[in-house]
């Protein structure tokens, strides 16, 4: 009698248990589709970033808000790409994964492989490019056939400079502040640090004709 | 008779449930340094009990607001008489040389991860061994580094990654990295699972035309890298 009532209730917790990790596995993705508009971004605040805080102490919800207040500097990527338009734009994403579909967030494995997704998704929006691309030495190499970029030895670094680290191995952007902005694998979003921290970045930059 | 059927269908559900649980590398779990993570439980000596197979903390970096990097020393312990022993444990690398590309590195940080993918008999060969992805930031071939298990100690055995190039059927060989182009080109990204000796379940990625591909398959190894034996989703463009 006891053994038959202690399966019973262990029957009663595996159903519980079950959904709730099926659930909390599909949950980020989930999260992901319901908040995406038709454009493919994010309109929620705040899901799915780690940290709760920007540099400028706005929050992931903060960066969802200056989505909003930046819709004047998106007008001007029809008008003309500026760097500040540029980074700006960056600067939104930074702590937030708010950028991703659910296509690229499988694709980038949860935004730990998101480098050269963020960098493109960033110039796409600012209208410097217009396809997204997953694989940075790919995206370098369409970035010159441009013609906005000119190759250049660094450093000194620019703001607005997009650099390489690990022979194109990874991929991001140089602030004003000398710092880049770029996705960290660990986090899982774009994050601002000292270019070093990701070790020695490469020689060459891509410097934008725009100013 | 009731309740053992009831207890396998408990053992069933309890099973389906491990399955689900299993998740991808959890970055937040390690706090400090000297903690334990990606811990797998495999019988290495054959003595019929398992051995912990696990990386331990260390040379954790922080910002002002989070732990942004840290690395991980591969240690293999033992359960003797209720106490736990360290058995046989990999070289810690100095803070300076986590950006070398040090055979025993695995390495946490903005620039890409490198946990345990797989352990166990993957080769069909009777010997345990390791599989750990090469850190990477964008989607590209991954590069597997190969520890083998052999006379107590994991050593070293090849990192290149699993390629499968137009002429080479359902084939994926090892191979190194391709530079600068990858169309036309398809890897082994993810090993999910080893089915049996020799026989894994894994994640197929390929890129063509500016599209990402992703199928899945089951592999068997042969004595260059991976056969395809069955497609279990064929490989098709996310979008």
């Amino acid at each position: 009698m006891l053994r038959s009532r202690i399966c019973l209730f262990l029957i009663a917790l595996s159903i519980i248990i079950f959904p709730l990790g099926y659930l909390s596995a599909q949950n980020s993705v989930e999260d992901l589709s319901r908040n995406i508009n038709a454009d493919g971004i994010s309109t929620s605040p705040g899901s799915g970033a780690r940290s709760s805080t920007t540099p400028n102490g706005g929050g992931a919800a903060g960066n969802a808000a200056s989505e909003q207040q930046n819709s004047g500097a998106m007008g001007n990527a029809a008008s003309g790409v500026s760097i500040k338009n540029v980074l700006d734009t960056a600067r939104l994403y930074v702590n937030n994964r708010n950028f991703h579909t659910p296509a690229s967030w499988r694709i980038t494995q949860q935004g730990n492989v998101a480098c050269a997704y963020f960098v493109s998704y960033v110039l796409k929006k600012a209208g410097v490019i217009s396809e997204i691309e997953y694989y940075a030495p790919t995206l370098v190499k369409k970035l010159l056939a441009t013609g906005k970029f000119e190759k250049v030895r660094v450093p000194p670094f620019k703001s607005g400079d997009i650099i390489t680290w690990w022979g194109e191995g990874h991929i991001g952007f140089v602030a004003e502040d000398g710092r880049s902005i770029d996705n960290s694998s660990s986090a899982g979003c774009p994050k601002t640090r000292s270019i070093e921290t990701l070790g020695p970045a490469d020689r060459y930059a891509l410097r934008p004709k725009y100013q | 008779m009731k309740n053992i059927l009831l207890l396998i269908f408990v053992f069933i559900i309890l099973g389906a449930n491990a399955a689900y649980a299993q998740s991808d590398f959890d970055f937040n779990k390690v706090k400090k340094d000297g903690d334990l993570f990606e811990e797998r439980s495999i019988d290495l000596d054959r003595d019929g009990t398992p051995e912990k197979v696990a990386l331990i903390a260390y040379g954790i970096k922080s910002d002002s607001e989070e732990i942004i990097s840290y690395c991980g020393q591969l240690v293999v312990m033992k359960n003797n008489g209720g106490k736990t022993e360290t058995i046989w444990s990999g070289p810690k690398y100095k803070e300076e040389e986590i950006f070398n590309k040090n055979e025993f590195r695995f390495v946490f940080a903005g620039f890409g991860l490198e946990p345990i993918e797989a352990l166990g008999d993957i080769f069909g060969d009777s010997s345990a061994v390791l599989l750990s992805p090469r850190a990477q930031s964008d989607v590209r071939p991954s590069t597997y580094r190969v520890y083998a298990w052999k006379n107590g100690a994991f050593s070293f055995v090849r990192s290149q990654a699993l390629l499968r190039d137009e002429k080479d059927g359902d084939k994926f060989n090892w191979k190194d990295a391709p530079e600068g182009e990858i169309e036309k080109r398809a890897w082994i990204g993810k090993f999910n699972k080893i089915n049996a000796p020799g026989e894994s379940e894994a994640e197929i990625w390929a890129y063509e035309k500016g599209k990402v591909m992703i199928g899945k398959a089951v592999l068997k190894a042969t004595p260059d890298g991976f056969g395809v034996t069955k497609w279990i989703e064929p490989l098709k463009a996310v979008e």
